[in-house]
């Protein structure tokens, strides 16, 4: 495999310029650069994300590291604003030099820095935020970890339909009138269409809005027996409760796995009983997840520990394939053989937390597999209700 | 050495400016702007290009809050619309960068007169609670016509072009925005100078004896909304251009909020202080980190993530102290010199 991998890097490097060299590279070093919310609103995900990088390349320092190279993450906070991730990706990029991207905050700052990105042809892992504009078309250098948010509302409306037959039951949508609630409303439209069900009510709502009750009002006036909640944290804590509030016992709510964070649980209270999630990572408390949380413990202190949430297994994940397929061209370390070794078909195994992580030429999503959660903040904390 | 100002004529009292040295140093000082993208790298010249383009922006604030002294928290919109107006231009027309720009300066200067009627009978808070709605709208109206905007997809930008030439290295883009920057501040300190100018200033001092002097109130006000908003649209449609990927969270309300601080910071009513302000708030979170960088590693690894909440701490204290002990902004420190360096060894 090596070899094959070698030989198609060193056609293309003759193919296409671009990729003779080898920023970030040294003889003892390799520079990975991030950008991430480590302040502002979104900063629950991009600590948590930093920290699992930082797992990720301490255990592959440990064991060697790149072909004897310490593995090296530069990391800048963007504050959740996309002009300044747009600055940190020039810093990162002509300053600091580096080789590969796997932090990269959320849709609107990835997409600010796409263009400098794709003109200087970064590797770039994205496992923090798997929107499909980035994978659909297929971009040159960008590889998404995960599924996305269309597939996690289509898998949980799935279970609605087939396992609490609710095929002639009312849904309704409340979703974020922005990038983000698009891609939860094509999932919802999807699902919609191909089980032929009866949507009754689809209501936008603007970025930052805290009050639902006009909205849960109408779900309850009009009857409705499933509903997705398209928001984030605060927003689907808000729906939660109005929906208690209001003493809709009987009425399912779906969301995607912003939800599966025990924060989300603490805030809504009594109310986070029986909200159902989807996620392609494993619970934190799970049997699944105590490898990871193993490394946790040996690799972070108490209070970095207490900060680590799913975002952090996704971001180990993103890493750790980065370094596998880095590994692949220890001899030659360009982006040319790390995108064919990405490329290459390979099962990337990222640990138990998550599935294995595979691309394709045509194909630089892994689409994950995804399963359904259930809330149970008295219990277990979330309840499996189907399979990876 | 001057000891005193003596003005005698009416045009002497309206000439930009009747002083040698500023002049050779204001020429001095653009052309050492001019010479960065020899002297620094693209990353550093990144902040030169957001300097100057947000110099455009806070000069065209300055001129509706600081001069004429109407609060807007409205410039997040008007960038907004100046951006996509040179967005649409560029993208759907083909149109080259000038003409784009000038259509996101133009329509972002049209739509400030939906904020600007209400200007006629509001102020102070209440005004800027009626310009921050402007900006709420703006986004909805953004987010609900995808068949003009993309909606939540946003904008990717083509490459700033020059007469069909593409200014692709960041020097290029920089001088460009840099003339613009420079035409711009000559705009409006030749506007202060002008009846138009003083208008602004009566009226930001006392808008009924503005109008017993024969000021058209509504006039004015809908101009001076017209004139900075044609400027922060230039600079909404630059920003686009620069990072070339523009949608609704570029916009947010914090940037109106961040727009006043500049110019508050920086000294109200001053264009030199508009400027000065936006360098220092530009540089100081970028300084902060140099300072970290300098403390070595080891600070990083005792506060891991908590580093950038320190980070952003110290941000704000700088900005608090600044303020608590020059509350005339930082051209109050610049005047201070230049008064003690005129009346030097006399103290007044």
């Amino acid at each position: 495999m090596k070899r094959m991998i070698a030989v198609a890097a060193a056609v293309q490097a003759l193919m296409g310029p671009a990729y003779a060299e080898a920023p970030g590279v040294s003889d003892h070093e390799i520079r990975i650069g991030e950008i991430l919310p480590l302040t502002g609103p979104a900063s629950f995900a991009g600590k948590a994300h930093y920290l699992g990088t930082k797992i990720a390349l301490a255990q592959a320092n440990d064991e060697g590291g790149v072909g004897g190279r310490t593995v090296v993450a530069l990391t800048e906070d963007d504050g959740y604003v996309p002009a300044r991730t747009f600055q940190s990706a020039q810093k990162l990029l002509s300053v600091d030099g580096i080789f590969a991207m796997t932090g990269t905050s959320g849709t609107s700052h990835m997409l600010a820095m796409l263009p400098l990105l794709e003109e200087q042809d970064v590797l770039t892992v994205v496992s923090i935020n798997p929107a499909e504009s980035l994978y659909n078309p297929v971009r040159e250098n960008i590889f998404v970890v995960g599924t996305s948010y269309g597939n996690a509302i289509h898998r949980i409306m799935r279970l609605a339909v087939e396992e609490r037959g609710l095929k002639d039951g009312k849904f309704a949508i409340i979703y974020q009138e922005d990038d983000y609630g698009a891609n939860v409303k094509a999932g919802y439209d999807r699902a919609v269409e191909e089980f032929g069900l009866n949507s009754v009510a689809e209501i936008p709502y603007k970025r930052g809005q805290k009050d639902f009750a006009a909205e849960m009002l109408r779900v309850a006036n009009e009857g409705v027996d499933f509903l997705i909640s398209g928001g984030i944290i605060s927003e689907n804590v808000a729906v939660f409760k109005e929906a208690r509030k209001l003493g809709l016992d009987d009425l399912g709510i779906g969301t995607v796995w912003t939800a599966h964070l025990p924060i989300v649980q603490k805030l809504a209270g009594e109310a986070a009983n029986g909200y159902l999630t989807a996620d392609y990572a494993a619970t934190l408390s799970e049997e699944a997840a105590q490898p990871f949380m193993e490394l946790a413990r040996k690799y972070l202190d108490e209070s970095e520990v207490a900060e680590i949430n799913r975002y952090s297994m996704t971001s180990y994940a993103g890493a750790t394939v980065l370094v596998q397929a880095m590994r692949e061209c220890s001899d030659d370390l360009t982006r040319a053989c790390v995108k064919t070794a990405l490329e290459s078909g390979k099962a990337f195994e990222v640990g138990s937390a998550l599935g294995a992580v595979t691309f394709a030429p045509d194909r630089h999503f892994s689409d994950s597999p995804v399963r359904v959660l259930r809330s149970d903040p008295e219990g277990a904390g979330f309840v499996p209700l189907t399979n990876f | 050495m001057r000891a005193g100002i003596f003005k005698e004529t009416y045009p002497e009292l309206v000439r930009l400016t009747d002083s040698m040295p500023v002049k050779v140093w204001s020429i001095l000082l653009v052309l050492g702007a001019s010479l960065l993208p020899a002297l620094v790298g693209s990353y550093a010249l990144s902040f030169g290009t957001t300097i100057v383009i947000t110099s455009i922006g806070v000069v065209g604030l300055n001129l509706l809050t600081g001069t004429c002294g109407l609060i807007s928290l409205g410039h997040a919109g008007f960038m907004a619309v100046g951006a996509y107006g040179a967005g649409i231009m560029a993208l759907d027309y083909g149109w080259s960068a000038i003409p784009a720009i000038l259509v996101g300066g133009f329509a972002a200067s049209l739509s400030s007169l939906l904020v600007g009627v209400p200007s006629l009978r509001l102020k102070g808070l209440y005004l800027a609670i009626t310009t921050l709605a402007f900006t709420v709208i703006v986004t909805h109206l953004i987010l609900n016509m995808p068949q003009l905007t993309r909606g939540s997809a946003g904008l990717f930008m083509p490459v700033a072009d020059l007469m069909g030439i593409e200014m692709k290295s960041t020097g290029a883009f920089y001088l460009f925005a840099l003339a613009l920057a420079v035409l711009a501040v000559l705009g409006v300190l030749n506007l202060m100078r002008s009846r138009v100018g003083r208008a602004f200033l009566a009226i930001r001092e006392q808008d009924i004896a503005a109008e017993m002097m024969g000021i058209h109130l509504a006039r004015f006000k809908l101009l001076a909304f017209a004139i900075s908003a044609f400027y922060t649209g230039i600079a909404g449609a630059l920003f686009a251009y620069q990072v070339r990927y523009i949608n609704v969270d570029s916009f947010g309300l914090l940037l109106s909020i961040e727009a006043l601080g500049i110019i508050i910071v920086g000294g109200l009513g001053s264009v030199a202080g508009a400027v000065i302000g936006t360098v220092f708030m530009t540089l100081l979170p970028e300084g902060i980190r140099i300072l970290f960088d300098l403390l070595g590693a080891g600070l990083q690894e005792i506060f891991s993530t908590r580093a950038l909440e320190l980070r952003g701490l110290i941000y704000g204290a700088v900005i608090i102290l600044v303020l608590r002990f020059q509350p005339e902004g930082l051209i109050g420190i610049w005047r201070e010199v230049r008064r003690i360096w005129t009346n030097w060894p006399f103290r007044y």
